[in-house]
Formats: structure tokens, sequence, C-alpha cells
């Protein structure tokens, strides 16, 4: 059957668009891409130019009024700063009223009158704006005293979530008949809570687990407070700055987060009870999880020692993603997890919140870059474009087509090498990245230049050393 | 770490000096990230049996120095270090230049400022920190009612000095405070400034080759945090003191050394703030006089240093009135900071810091919460708050930009001071007086008139960060005589 043409269609609902073909979509040819691109783009730029108040006023100060060529939405682009970019203290006063106020400016969706008087908390405004707007705000862990607030639709969500069923189909394959199969789904944490971590298991609810509660296995039931994560957040800063009594917290709050944290304690133990739990409970039946290496390869490493592998359906799902984090990995780890799982793929990926794509990494090592997203490589320090040709290392940058209520163009702290116009050699389409990427924050810090003027590098460096410090007299 | 062995590039060399001798040998690679200068520097390793004096009896040499004569010695040398014929400090310079993160004509203000530091009337100063007679023999302090005698002198140790690299006068600095104390310094160059100490060393040798002063000054560059040349040398038979100047990676591997005998004077890295009070509103002649000194606060030294201000209060009142004022001082010390003296301050060197600049750029877009002047051509400016607090970037604040903050009055601005918070510049002086108790138990640690928070005006001999620097560096060692025909002795307590 052949695609629609409509580069609306293309940008507004991507997996439909491709008919739900895995392959379909990861074959775009380059020509009708690249048209698409462009074509979305003019579309987005003319939508959202006068409509998202912040992006009015950065092409109002620049003087850009339409867009002749690929690089001149550079300029555009949002710096991760922005979403963040309210001031802290009106979360920690809970002036959500203003919060909304600065929010408003970031999307179409009206928010001004929206009435969040009564709101004394985060989770309490978050309920609101669930409730009574299109959005369903995905915040950060805030780990560093600051969220960032990024004002996703549930439209734009359902629409991304669409993604995830297409994890079924290999690359190559036929389009199956049923495109969503239902599958028995693995959390390894809360059943809810509104960071992108979280938001997202609604969509394997509805669209894997086909709103079947027996079939949503999570390690913890309950939801993830935002008030308790951004608390945590807070306190450890203050406890390294040595100000704690000048934090002001509601006692009921405190008592919450007292309460999570001593359950926290015991949060690494249950978890792993739960995966082997389910490898029990699951043997034999399909699956989707998706887990970061740091759970799953402890999951296999010790089920195979004990002589356990093709635990799951072989039509189920194991997908990763994301780093090690200090864990040590054998380099035939992803393989030993296939094994152990009985699983022939173990798809990885590479995504951000402000993204609304899966980036998937190919048999070659290569992460693919999703046809609606619109890559830019800057350079690290000046923002100005690198070649669109060859290969170049940079700052990754992107236009995401796929939303219709907020700026889709994001400039990111991450290195990346980006390969523009060669083959793969796996059959994909599309530019696509190296599978090692860094952050400019790590390149960038630990060198030697002593300084007597405190910079907010060693500030923030000596706040993780004293939290170190501060986490580890606590746990012994 | 070093990153390759035996290179034979033309590049830089940053030798060490280890007592008098200069070491050009087993050279390796150093710097080079980002865009820095790659230099060759003696492999650490291949100098650590030497770098620590061994003996600490080994200083008796400098104490058959008075202290008149340390001090000729020392004003000798500033004679020398004069940058227009020094060939060490001319080549140091040219190097510099590219390392330093101050652009080329402070850099070159800050080398020719090098000779004032070693007039008698600074190295007296210096001296009065200690007291000369501790200096030179032991005073006697008390005579206890029970006849007993206390005597008290200061003795030098043997130091290592992590110096800070963001001003080129800090090495010349830790080699006047060693001699004065008598002290033996192991001075660890920083990447941002591995050459000029260097060639105050190199010049000390061409001026008294064999003086014990000379022999007692030690400076070579490893990268802070190589574990297995650090931990040998950090060891309380090698040095008793080390004294750290910021440099997070620095000093958070030093802690580990410290133990019983080795201890650590520590620089912590500082930020600065100006607080105006409502008297700069009285006249258009006063807001002038505040505007012009508050953008000397924060431009001078190109905001590189601890003691530039970062955040400025303004008691203008945090009202929409208040606010208006805040903003139109803002505007004037805006311009004037586009007039500064040249040797004072410029336009940043890179510009305006990348992840600061996107911080601003949100800033600007948002004026409900924010009005920002400047900063466009990368010249530095200011973000004036229209929320009484800070901007949640003031930690990153640099590049000659400020963040004015209206305000009601003192506790507003009381809160917001820690022990981080080293120099405060203070409009108009009448204002001081009222405060200055408060601002210092709430943690500040310098208080000065606004617009010479940039100048060491009463110079180098002043508290540092809340310590005396040169008195920390002695060792404070006392002997009590006791006449048993005076003092009754215990064997015959009853």
């Amino acid at each position: 059957m052949a695609g629609h043409s409509d580069t609306r269609d293309f940008i507004s609902d991507p997996v439909e668009y491709f008919d739900w073909s895995a392959t379909r979509l990861w074959s775009m040819p380059r020509a009708e891409r690249e048209a698409k691109q462009w074509e979305g783009l003019q579309i987005r730029f003319a939508e959202l130019r006068d409509r998202v108040g912040y992006l009015k006023k950065l092409a109002d100060r620049d003087g850009i009024d339409s867009l002749e060529k690929i690089d001149d939405v550079i300029p555009l682009l949002f710096e991760h700063t922005v979403y963040k970019s309210y001031p802290a203290s009106l979360l920690e006063q809970n002036r959500f009223g203003m919060i909304n106020g600065w929010l408003d400016k970031l999307t179409t969706v009206p928010l001004r009158q929206i009435d969040v008087s009564h709101c004394d908390s985060i989770d309490s405004w978050i309920a609101v704006m669930d409730e009574q707007t299109e959005l369903c705000i995905h915040h950060s862990s805030g780990t560093s005293g600051t969220v960032s607030l990024f004002p996703k639709t549930k439209g734009e969500l359902s629409a991304f979530g669409k993604l995830y069923p297409l994890r079924f189909q290999g690359f190559g394959d036929p389009c199956p008949n049923d495109v969503q199969p239902k599958a028995h789904v693995v959390c390894p944490s809360f059943r809810s809570g509104s960071s992108a971590h979280f938001r997202i298991n609604q969509e394997y609810f509805e669209r894997i687990a086909h709103g079947d509660e027996a079939f949503m296995h999570t390690a913890f039931p309950g939801h993830m407070s935002a008030d308790v994560l951004y608390l945590a957040g807070r306190l450890r800063a203050a406890k390294a700055r040595g100000d704690l009594d000048r934090l002001e917290v509601q006692p009921t709050l405190l008592a919450r987060l007292t309460e999570f944290e001593a359950a926290n304690a015991k949060r690494a133990e249950q978890m792993q009870n739960f995966l082997e739990e389910i490898t029990s409970s699951l043997a034999g039946q399909r699956v989707f999880m998706a887990c970061a290496p740091t759970y799953l390869w402890p999951l296999a490493e010790k089920g195979l020692a004990k002589g356990r592998q093709n635990i799951f359906a072989p039509d189920s799902v194991i997908s990763t993603g994301g780093g090690a984090k200090g864990m040590v990995l054998p380099d035939d780890w992803m393989e030993r997890v296939m094994t152990f799982a009985g699983v022939s793929r173990l798809p990885f990926n590479y995504a951000m919140t402000e993204m609304n794509a899966n980036n998937m990494l190919c048999e070659n090592d290569h992460y693919h870059i999703a046809p609606w997203i619109i890559p830019f490589v800057l350079d690290p320090d000046t923002s100005k474009p690198l070649a669109r040709t060859g290969t170049v290392t940079g700052r990754l940058a992107f236009y995401d087509l796929l939303p219709d209520t907020h700026w889709g163009g994001f400039i990111s702290g991450d290195e990346v090498t980006m390969t523009w116009d060669s083959d793969c050699g796996c059959g994909r389409e599309g530019p696509f990245i190296e599978r090692q990427i860094a952050r400019y924050s790590e390149l960038r810090g630990g060198d030697d230049k002593i300084s007597c003027a405190a910079s907010t590098e060693a500030h923030e460096e000596a706040m993780d050393y004293l939290s170190e410090i501060h986490a580890s007299a606590t746990a012994s | 770490m070093a990153n390759s062995p035996k290179v034979n590039a033309e590049l830089e060399i940053a030798p060490a000096v280890i007592r008098g001798q200069v070491i050009e040998t087993d050279l390796v690679r150093f710097g080079g990230r980002n865009g820095d200068l790659e230099f060759l520097a003696p492999d650490p390793m291949s100098i650590l049996g030497r770098l620590p004096l061994g003996n600490p009896s080994r200083l008796a040499d400098v104490y058959a120095l008075s202290v008149d004569e340390i001090l000729d010695y020392l004003e000798a040398l500033g004679k020398a270090l004069d940058v227009r014929t020094n060939v060490h400090l001319q080549h140091a310079l040219k190097l510099t230049l590219e390392t330093a993160p101050m652009s080329e004509s402070l850099v070159r203000h800050q080398y020719s400022r090098l000779p004032s530091l070693f007039l008698r009337e600074e190295l007296e100063d210096m001296v009065s920190q200690v007291g000369r007679d501790y200096l030179d023999g032991w005073v006697l302090e008390r005579t206890a009612s029970r006849g007993s005698k206390r005597y008290v002198r200061a003795f030098g140790a043997r130091a290592l000095h992590i110096v800070a690299g963001n001003t080129p006068v800090l090495s010349a600095v830790t080699v006047i405070r060693n001699a004065v104390a008598r002290g033996d310094a192991i001075i660890k160059a920083p990447s941002n400034d591995p050459f000029t100490g260097i060639a105050v060393a190199r010049t000390m040798i061409d001026m008294a080759p064999d003086h014990p002063l000379t022999k007692h000054v030690s400076i070579a560059y490893w990268k802070g945090g190589d574990e297995a040349f650090e931990s040998k040398l950090y060891q309380p038979h090698n040095i008793e003191k080390i004294i750290a100047w910021g440099g997070f990676s620095s000093v958070k591997h030093v802690t580990k050394y410290i133990q019983p005998g080795l201890e650590l004077v520590s620089f912590d890295p500082k930020r600065s703030i100006s607080i105006i009070g409502a008297e700069a509103f009285e006249s258009d002649a006063a807001m002038d006089d505040a505007a012009q000194r508050v953008a000397t606060d924060f431009g001078a030294n190109n905001q590189e240093v601890c003691a530039s201000a970062r955040v400025v209060y303004v008691m203008s009142g945090s009202d929409d009135d208040g606010i208006a004022k805040a903003e139109e001082l803002a505007r004037r010390a805006y311009s004037r900071l586009l007039k500064l003296p040249v040797q004072i301050s410029t336009a940043p060197k890179g510009g305006i810091n990348r992840d600061l600049l996107s911080h601003i750029d949100a800033a600007s877009m948002l004026d409900d919460f924010y009005t920002v002047i400047g900063t466009r051509q990368g010249e530095g400016g200011v973000v004036v708050s229209k929320l009484p607090e800070p901007v949640d970037f003031a930690t990153s604040l640099t590049n000659r930009v400020a963040n004015f903050v209206p305000v009601d009055s003192i506790t507003d601005i009381l809160p917001r001071v820690d022990s981080y918070c080293q120099t405060i510049g203070i409009y108009p002086e009448s204002l001081v007086g009222k405060i200055q108790d408060q601002l210092a138990l709430a943690g500040g640690q310098r208080l000065v008139t606004l617009g010479y928070a940039g100048a060491a005006t009463t110079g180098f001999g002043s508290p540092q960060d809340g310590v005396e620097p040169v008195r920390r560096l002695c060792k404070w060692i006392f002997r009590e005589e006791s006449d048993p025909a005076v003092t009754p002795g215990l064997w015959e307590m009853a």
C-alpha cells in the first residue's frame, strides 16, 4: 500500500504515516526525506513563529520572518536552559500561577486562565494541569536542585508512544498483521509519575498491555512524587553548601521524603528480587521490557550462572539504552542478555525527553536518526553549523517535527560523530551517529586550571563530592 | 598523567626549577585539551626524588639570615623582575598571553606590577603580619605569676603551594611569603599559568644562584590529581603544609593525604558581591558615582578573580519603582564598563562563556523576570532581576556579566552572604559601619569601598579568606623556661 503523501501526516503522526512498518520508517529515501523535512519545517515555523511567545521574541529580535534554507533555523533552536529558565524560587514557593505565565510562553496551549491558586505542591499543580489542559508536563529529575519543565501534550505523547510497539518488528521484516501485539510490560520502576521516564508507562499500558492492568508488572507500585524528587535534590544541594537550616520545607513533605529515603535503601535489593521473580512468573510469555543495562546485565549474569536461558517467548522485546553508570560491562554483554532472555535482538535506543523519537542502534553500532528529526551538528562553542556532508564531530542539535504545540528546535549537551551521506551497510536510510557519545559537561570538566574564583563547575563538582561523602557516611 | 613519553615536537618547555637548578630533561607532553596550549615539562616521576627538601634541618641556612637580609634579597629580586629588561619574564609573558584567561592588556599590566610587590614598604607589611621580632628570634611573651617564662618564635615549614593561575602575580606573592616565613616552598604550577613562576625562579638563580632563599624555592608542573606522583610527594616526611588555592580537582585529591603531621591551608575558590545603599539614588551625581564604581568592581581583571563582584545588591526597593531605579543604575554601569582603562578591563578574551550565554539568552526572553543590558556583542553586561533574588545561574557569572538585584534592606541581603563570599564592595562609605559586623558574621571576608574590589589597596600583607597567610605558613614554636628557685618543681607538689 502506498504511503500518504501529505507532509502534515508525516510530521504529526509518523508511525501512522509509515503504516506501522518499522522497515518503511527506516527506508525513507533521502530525497523524499529531505523534501518532507524542509516542508515540515516550513509548516512548523509558520504555525509556531508567532504563537510560541518565547520563539516569537527570539525571532523578532533576530529579525527572522522566514526560512530560506535549513540552517536558517539554527539561531532559533532552544538551549536546554530554556526549559528551566523560570526563577527556581517560584517552585520553592508554590507560585504556580507565575510558573504557568512562564510556561505559557513555551507552548501554544493556553495556560493563563487555569486556576492553580490552590495548588500547594508540584504534584497537585501537575494534577490540575493534567486534568484541565492538553499538557502532560514532563519534568526532569532535578538532581542539581533545578527542574526543567517540558510542555509536551497528550497528543504528542500518544503519537510518540506508537513507536514502542514497532520494537516488536525487525528491520527488513514485512509488516505484521498485528502491529500492536499484546505483551506483558515489565517496568523496573514506579507505576506512574510525571517525568518522561514514568509518563511513557501510560503508553505502554494502552498500546502494549492493551489496557490490562494484569499485564503491567512494575517493581514499585504507586506514584513517584515530583515534590519528593525535587526536595531530595534541594536537600542534597543545601547539605553540600552547609546551609540546610536556611531551607524552608513543609513538615508534611519532609515526612514523605524520610519515608521515601527509608524505602530507597531497600530498593536495589527489591529491584533484583522483582526482576528475578519476573523471570519465573513470566517464563515462556511474550514480554516487553525497556530497562537500563545496569539492571539487565546483572540479571542475565546471575541467570546464566544457574544455567538458565531462553527465558521469555522469542517474540518478546527486551530493549535498553543509556550508559552503564560506572558498572563494567563485558564486551559481549548484549549477546549474553539475549541468550538469557531468549530473544534475537536487543534494541538499543538513544533519546532524550526533548525529542519525540527512538533512534535505534543498528548491527554496525550506529544510531540511526528518525526521519522526522532534522539533525544539526554545531561547533560546540560558537553553535555555528558544521558541514552537512561527510563525517563531523560536534554538538548535536535537532528540529523535531512531531510536536505541534511547542517549538521542536533544541540544542543538546552531547558530543556526537555524525555521518551524513555514507551508507551504513545495515540497510537503513539517513544520517547516523557513532555509538560513542559524550557529554560536553564531562569533557570540559576536571582540567587543571586553578583559579581563586569559584566557577559553577567547581562549585557543582564540590557539591557532588560532598554529597557523595554524605551519602557514604549515612550508608555505613 | 602525561599524554606520551619523549617527544621531539617544537613545543614550549616549562622546565622544573629545583633548589637553584633548572631541569629540562625527561620531557613529556602536557595540556592541549580543548584548544589549550600544549607544552613540555619534565616527567614528574623523574624529579620526584629531588623535589622534597628531605631533612627539615636543611632550613638552617635561611636562619643564618636576618629579616633585613631577606628583605634586601627580595627588594633586589623585585628590581630584577622588570619585564622591560628581564628575558625570562619576556618569554613567559609571551606564553602566558596564550594560557591566561585574561586579555593581553590585563596580562601585560599584571606583569608590569610585579616589582611593586617587592617594594620595601610592602615587604615590611608582610613581615608585620607575623611580627619582626618573632621572625628574627625568640620573643619573651609572658612571665607567669609562678615565675615561668614563655618564649615564642615563628619557624618556616616545608610547604607545598598549589597556586592559582588566573592572575600571574600569585606565584610571585608565594615566593615573597615563603621567604618571609623562612620556609621551603615547592610550588605546583597551574596549567593556566605554567610559565610565570618559573621565570621568577630563574631570575632568582641569575641573581644569586647559591643564596639560601634561591635554594628554598622549587617549581614544577604536574597534572593535579596525578595520584601515582602526589601520593608519594604528599607525605609528612616530605612536607608539613599544603597551601591550596582553589582548583577543586587539585584540592579534592589533597584531602586524602591530610594526616597528623601534614596540614592543609585552603584558600577556597570564592565569589564576591557589591552592596549599593539607597543613597545612590539621592542625586543624579550619586547614581553616576555608584555606577562608575560598581562597573569597576565587576569589570576589573575582567571578572576573572575571586574579588570580582558578580551579584550586586541594590537597595533601591523591590517594587516597580525600585526595579526601574536598579535598571537605570545598571544602564549607567554598563556604559561605564565599556569605558574602563584597558589595563583594568577589556572585552573578555573569548567573549562570554557559552553556557552563561545560554542562560542570559533565556533571561533576555523573559521580561517578567529579568532585564538584560548589553551582552549581545560578547562585551559583558548586566542582568537585572525583577524578583528580589539573584539569578539561578549566579554561580556562572563571569566575563564581565553582573546580576543587579533590587532589594528593600540589608535583611534581604544577609541570608545570601555565606562563606563562599569573599569581597563585599559597599556604597556609600557611611553604610559600612552599620553593616560590617553583620556581613562578617554571615561569612563575608573582605569589606571594601565600592570601586576598589579589584585592587589590593593595602597590599598582600592583609588577611586572605579569613586567615593570615604568612602566619599560617609558620610553625609556632615556644619554649618555657622555669627556674626551680622561682617556680616550684612538680616533684615538690605535696
